[in-house]
């Protein structure tokens, strides 16, 4: 009763599978992506008024990388971790979208490369960098735009 | 003046007022395929039992040349009234006036009828059709809402609130019904959203329809905010009174009893739940074949379906009923079952109405995004709802109950009252599959046939532990109970269970994760 079997699925937990619909909500979940945190996107569409690095300079998450007019306000965009600005993708007075690419860095540097990696304890470590960024991560752990 | 003409001006003034927003504004209106406030309120109501207040009501507007204006009734109608012969307090709003727009005069006759709602201690219906605030009395009209927002607040858990949107229900305006109990949508004439398509798109420059947007079908099967949806606003009022049939006039009182009545016999109990927990089947039926006349109001049907809440009668008693639905997603418990559960749970039990729970599941959804969304917060409602509900607690373990999915609904460890096991029980920390995976992982790996060896252990975990009598041996289980006499020791239950009375610590309120 009430039971259509062509609209039956398997479903797996736990090492038994069940027979049973889906949600509309199940089918339609993403499969889960690491962020990307050395591409800079925007988070907002607007205007880039200013860009304030330039391509194989090295910066790290208190530099600000660009101005972005959003919302009617100066947006300054930061990366949240640091390393060398491998291509800038945008220039100045261009009109951003949504999720549009905006910067790459490099490979991450230092601790965040480390944690990625997981990289043995042996390694030299550099000797000022790792404390700032580690508290920084803690604060502010996603590409951010502050707006002031 | 004689009290004649007198009258005879109050007759002609009335006449006015009904109007409404007039004749071009109720034809539009009626283009949108909506019906007019006043015919709203005639239509959810007892023949003859409205009673209205404040039809004299002016607006407050006075910059903007709004003084000129004349809105009738302040684009609001207010009044008492009864569904069934039961009282309640109402309000529509008319979007023939003014757009139905809330102005200062408009938020004070709806948070006057339901200041009365709350002193006579009766249920709350609000008929929501508006524009939004009346821009040209700025901030009056947040004032209004801010008011009636502190009123829903007040009244939640005292008398039942009942929204209804027929109409738009944008910005700040979707807190009030999102405060209410139920909410009721229309397909292709609710919307309910924070910030409209236009905006949306100006910001984060999204382009999307208002009906993907907030639409009825979305609030009924995406975010959860709608309870009911009907294909018509004649279909919706029957929902409506239905409810109210339901449902108690306030918090001190027990929902109308009705004459007791038999399910129907084509509900076959035995028959329903297959006894291998792998295969599906509607639960609803199992509810259908215990509660009185075989009779199953459901609640946010189209929303996280994996669960399924509503009411049924048993001795022609309003009972709540909670159940995991095998026929969606096995019948696990997730971010929005939780949600969805756990409200309910709080409902019933604000409202006197004892709670029946019919276990079937393997446990909580897997997922990194169930997980990011924050299932240990939500799942942890449910635990919250039950722990703290009151009201007679019953709970029926039909099939698998699983690790923390069966400790979450109504087990005897959240001190339910009444647990009953069917013999096709299965109460473990997981599946048989799972479990022999990892307790017998060095046989299994070290075995000549490791697939034999894993079939044959899968085996003896299951003969062991897929029963109910280990629970039971234990007194986790009260009874075991066969299919066909759980009609005959529930309403046993229910009638014991009548004069439960459990005192609770002092306090101001818990401190529920939201």
């Amino acid at each position: 009763m009430d039971i259509d079997e062509k609209d039956m699925e398997i479903f797996s937990y736990e090492g038994t599978n069940y027979k049973t619909m889906l949600t509309d909500k199940f089918r339609k979940h993403k499969p889960y992506e690491p962020e990307d945190l050395t591409k800079i996107t925007a988070q907002i569409p607007g205007t880039m008024l200013k860009i304030l690095v330039r391509e194989g300079q090295q910066i790290n998450p208190t530099k600000c990388l660009f101005i972005l007019e959003a919302m009617k306000m100066k947006n300054k965009v930061y990366a949240s971790v640091s390393g060398r600005v491998k291509k800038i993708h945008i220039s100045e007075g261009q009109i951003v979208t949504k999720n549009q690419l905006l910067l790459e860095l490099g490979e991450p540097e230092s601790i965040f490369k480390k944690l990625l990696e997981k990289s043995p304890p042996k390694e030299p470590k550099a000797p000022k960098e790792p404390k700032l960024p580690k508290e920084r991560k803690k604060s502010k752990r996603f590409k951010r735009i502050l707006s002031r | 003046m004689s009290l004649k003409r007198k009258t005879q001006e109050l007759v002609e003034r009335r006449e006015q007022i009904l109007q409404g927003g007039g004749e071009t504004a109720i034809k539009k209106q009626q283009a949108m395929g909506k019906m007019t406030a006043r015919e709203r309120v005639i239509g959810l109501l007892d023949d003859d039992s409205f009673q209205e207040y404040d039809l004299f009501a002016q607006h407050e507007g006075r910059d903007f040349d709004m003084e000129k204006k004349e809105l009738p009734g302040d684009g609001v109608i207010t009044g008492t009234g009864k569904i069934y012969g039961s009282p309640l307090c109402i309000f529509a709003q008319d979007f023939t006036v003014a757009g139905g727009s809330l102005g200062l005069m408009h938020a004070r006759k709806i948070t006057k009828i339901m200041d009365h709602a709350l002193k006579l201690k009766v249920p709350l219906i609000g008929i929501n059709d508006s524009g939004g605030a009346r821009v040209q009395e700025g901030v009056n009209s947040l004032a209004g809402y801010g008011e009636i927002f502190y009123r829903n607040t007040l009244a939640s858990g005292v008398i039942p609130q009942i929204s209804v949107i027929l109409g738009p229900c944008a910005g700040g305006a979707v807190y009030s019904p999102a405060l209410t109990d139920f909410v009721f949508v229309v397909d292709k004439i609710s919307k309910m959203f924070i910030t409209g398509p236009e905006v949306i798109k100006t910001v984060l420059g999204e382009e999307i329809s208002m009906e993907e947007l907030g639409g009825a079908k979305i609030h009924s099967t995406v975010t959860g905010n709608a309870h009911f949806f009907a294909k018509s606003e004649q279909e919706c009022f029957e929902q409506i009174k239905t409810l109210i049939s339901y449902i108690p006039w306030n918090n001190s009182q027990k929902a109308k009893r009705l004459r007791p009545r038999n399910p129907k016999n084509s509900f076959r109990i035995d028959e329903i739940v297959p006894v291998d927990p792998k295969q599906p089947y509607d639960v609803r039926n199992v509810i259908r074949a215990i509660a009185d006349g075989s009779e199953f109001f459901e609640i946010q049907e189209l929303f996280a379906q994996n669960l399924v809440i509503g009411y049924g009668r048993m001795n022609g008693q309003t009972i709540g009923f909670v159940a995991n639905q095998p026929n969606y997603l096995a019948g696990v418990l997730d971010v929005d079952s939780s949600d969805k559960a756990a409200r309910f749970i709080r409902f019933c039990d604000a409202f006197n109405i004892p709670l029946i729970t019919l276990v079937d599941l393997p446990g909580y959804l897997p997922g990194v995004d169930q997980e990011h969304a924050g299932v240990i917060r939500h799942g942890a409602k449910v635990l919250y709802a039950y722990s703290e509900a009151t009201v007679p607690r019953i709970t029926v373990i039909l099939r698998k109950a699983y690790g923390g999915g069966y400790i979450a609904m109504n087990s005897r460890h959240l001190n339910a009252d009444i647990v009953f096991a069917w013999p096709s029980a299965e109460i473990a920390v997981m599946g048989p599959e799972g479990a022999a995976n990892i307790i017998f992982r060095k046989e299994i790996t070290t075995a000549e046939d490791p697939e034999k060896m894993r079939k044959q252990k899968i085996k003896e975990y299951k003969d062991k532990f897929a029963n109910p009598y280990v629970a039971a041996a234990k007194g986790y289980v009260d009874a075991v109970i066969a299919p066909g006499e759980t009609r005959k020791f529930l309403l046993h239950a229910l009638e014991v269970l009548e004069t439960k009375d459990v005192p609770r610590p002092q306090r101001k309120h818990g401190c529920i994760p939201l």
